[in-house]
């Protein structure tokens, strides 16, 4: 429990009855316990102290904890920073309160997961391949090769924004084909804005839980499709963080 | 040619556990909120915030992509012709240059907190390779 009257840091909410044998096993993990009240049980912990390092590992923390349980069970994940002043207020505030809308998108989650598939461009390929394609950018870049650095700052300039415009519509063809060819191993995709300049797609997949091995040998296939050009990552299983409504559930 | 054995020819990088870069742009902005107690702004969310943010092309990144492609050696290449060159290149692009160096910023804040997607890439690798 928690013991000097600080204040409850809210993970995420398991069905009551959840047996999170991973979240026991770890002890690489934040201390959690569960405040149960009806049909749900809230995962929650001590809130951080309040200095940047705390904030960082709590991050990573929220995170861990959320994909130990999820092993286990559908969890309905809080975003990061949600805290009460106790354990009642979790169970009367939460749990009791919203009860019944958090009941029911447990229900929806019962049974997918969430894996975050990252796909980046290998640089050296996708250059010379720009180079190789487009005339502008490979003349441009011939002229910018002879000149010096500071004279020539402005050309230097437009070749990168050449470069970049071309890897902008690569990057809109290639994630295209590679979601409509996951398609019929996913239960929804969502592509998210990219996070680096030569990634090509960073895509939140709604998965049956059973599914995922499945997802896993088509994922290999399509990378194995792409040979050199492509690195690809894929994450988790973790709760279906982009496929919950993030509005808050209004109050009983 | 060396062989990179986790990098390229097609093979996935299965993680099981995010990283902080990657949790950040889960956590952050989803998840459900209740804000029957306001969520409390703790000290260094902003920074990870900043760590999550999307790239927006910039100057920064278009001097990067134009060192990168001065490096490339191409296979038969020809002898380009100055003259017909600098017509084209002389309108320049101006378009970018007030977009910011949000990309910058990033970057530099990776550094600080140590744990860029790269590092941990070059860490799997070496893991790999022995």
């Amino acid at each position: 429990m928690n013991e000097e009257g600080g204040r409850v840091w809210v993970f995420g909410v398991v069905p009551v009855d959840a047996e999170l044998n991973e979240l026991e096993d770890r002890d690489d993990l934040p201390d959690v316990w569960l405040v149960e009240s009806g049909e749900l049980a809230a995962i929650v912990g001590d809130a951080p102290e309040d200095d940047p390092k705390a904030t960082r590992n709590q991050a990573l923390g929220h995170a861990r904890v959320l994909e130990a349980a999820v092993r286990d069970a559908p969890v309905v994940p809080m975003r990061f920073g949600v805290m009460c002043p106790s354990d009642d207020e979790v169970s009367s505030g939460i749990l009791t309160d919203r009860h019944d809308q958090l009941a029911e998108l447990m229900g929806r989650l019962e049974g997918q997961v969430q894996l975050m598939l990252k796909v980046y461009y290998e640089e050296q390929v996708v250059l010379r391949e720009i180079l190789e394609k487009e005339p502008e950018v490979a003349e441009l870049r011939e002229t910018t090769r002879q000149g010096s650095e500071e004279a020539n700052r402005d050309q230097r300039v437009r070749l990168g924004e050449l470069i970049s415009n071309a890897i902008e519509q690569r990057r809109e063809r290639d994630s295209a084909d590679i979601l409509e060819q996951l398609r019929d191993v996913v239960l929804s995709a969502q592509s998210e804005p990219p996070e680096k300049e030569l990634m090509v797609l960073n895509a939140p997949l709604l998965v049956a839980r059973d599914g995922v091995e499945q997802l896993e040998e088509a994922v290999e296939e399509v990378a194995r499709e792409r040979g050199e050009r492509m690195q690809f990552k894929l994450l988790g299983p973790m709760p279906a963080y982009h496929f919950v409504d993030t509005e808050e559930p209004a109050p009983a | 040619m060396a062989m990179e054995p986790s990098r390229g020819g097609g093979t996935v990088e299965r993680s099981e556990e995010s990283g902080l870069a990657d949790v950040v742009s889960t956590i952050l902005d989803k998840g459900v909120v209740v804000d029957v107690f306001a969520r409390v702004s703790l000290v260094g969310i902003e920074l990870l915030r900043v760590d999550a943010r999307v790239v927006i092309a910039s100057v920064d990144t278009y001097l990067r992509f134009a060192e990168a492609a001065d490096r490339i050696e191409m296979g038969a290449e020809e002898p380009a012709q100055l003259d017909d060159i600098i017509g084209k290149a002389s309108e320049a692009g101006s378009r970018g240059k007030t977009k910011g160096a949000l990309e910058a910023g990033a970057e530099k804040l990776e550094d600080i907190m140590g744990n860029s997607v790269e590092e941990k890439e070059e860490a799997t690798a070496r893991r790999e390779e022995r």
